[in-house]
């Protein structure tokens, strides 16, 4: 299982997630933006686009990037999600791919942005732990527990749509992780860390090959990097699944 | 010499929490009375360029980068100085 991990200026997740792949038994390769051609993605089994500030987060979080990704492999980009094969971006990764407009999703690829991850309602950059509940399940979710807790660190994500793109996502059923309080009840700040539209933390495109999350599953990775690891023994880190769950399909549907 | 000033703000009933924490400020400051502070981006553009490529230019600029048109309604001024 080869995954591009794509850099740029300013990503700054790409080692924790390249460790957390590599755990997992892929094959992850760094891919900079600065030498990506035309006809290269089609090689890989998976892209991956890591957290960060890319290019300074200015005008804003993932517009620089997303435009120089369309600027340079539109087209590879289109074919490889249309070719059915994973596409995941974590925190700055997944406004890259709301800003790509492969996010949302709710009718296949967009032209222009469905949706968007604005300024934070407290105006602040959100760095903790958060609880997550999983409400589908997808091939980047199938191995996860119901419950998962993970950090977030973003200014600008608070998921926001109009009502009719809102209502589709929902009909469709692409909301993959939303924000829970600890005791699983609706979430108020700071358990909503930024405000989204019906607590939505992760979606999924409508076709379920495109995910987009806010918190990070690569910085929990192994059971010590949970603030609790030495009261509350675990087996993995809550961020593995969602790596195993991913490793797990793409082998399968290899294997098939 | 071309200058093309585009304006982009949030739309109309969209929530603007930096406005709303720059709002406080000013009244902790001892400012009365106001009802809102929007907060709107502005990008300055020299080129040399004739007046239509420019407004063009400033087009493209807005559909690549500078908008989301989910969130954002947008102003182009293009002047010759």
């Amino acid at each position: 299982m080869r995954v591009a991990i794509l850099q740029m200026e300013g990503t700054n997740c790409e080692e924790e997630s390249y460790i957390a792949f590599k755990e997992t038994g892929a094959n992850p390769e760094y891919l900079h933006i600065n030498n990506l051609t035309e006809g290269m993605l089609e090689s890989y089994d998976m892209i991956f686009i890591p957290g960060g500030f890319s290019a300074g987060d200015y005008i804003r979080a993932g517009a620089v990037f997303a435009a120089r990704l369309k600027a340079k492999v539109w087209k590879d980009i289109v074919d490889f999600v249309e070719s059915g094969k994973p596409v995941m971006g974590v925190c700055n990764g997944f406004q890259v791919l709301i800003e790509l407009g492969l996010l949302p999703g709710t009718d296949g690829i967009s032209e222009v942005p469905q949706a968007a991850l604005m300024t934070n309602n407290s105006n602040r950059f959100e760095c903790r732990w958060v609880h997550l509940k999983k409400t589908k399940d997808t091939m980047f979710s199938r191995d996860a527990p119901n419950k998962i807790m993970l950090p977030v660190a973003h200014a600008e994500g608070k998921f926001f749509a109009t009502q009719d793109i809102i209502k589709k996502i929902e009909d469709n059923g692409q909301v993959v992780f939303r924000y829970i309080s600890p005791d699983a009840t609706e979430p108020e700040y700071p358990w909503n860390p930024n405000g989204s539209i019906n607590d939505i933390a992760a979606i999924v495109n409508s076709y379920g090959n495109v995910f987009g999350i806010m918190p990070h599953p690569e910085r929990a990775y192994f059971p010590f990097h949970h603030p609790d690891w030495t009261r509350n023994p675990r087996d993995k880190g809550d961020g593995y699944y969602i790596f195993k769950s991913l490793f797990n399909q793409i082998n399968e549907a290899k294997s098939r | 010499m071309l200058k093309a000033t585009i304006t982009v703000k949030l739309k109309e009933g969209i929530d603007d929490p930096e406005g709303k924490s720059i709002r406080r400020s000013l009244e902790l400051l001892g400012f009365d009375g106001i009802a809102e502070v929007k907060v709107v981006k502005q990008y300055v553009i020299y080129v040399n360029c004739n007046p239509e490529e420019g407004k063009n230019m400033a087009e493209e600029m807005v559909k690549k980068l500078f908008v989301n048109p989910v969130i954002h309604s947008y102003d182009i001024r293009v002047e010759e100085i």
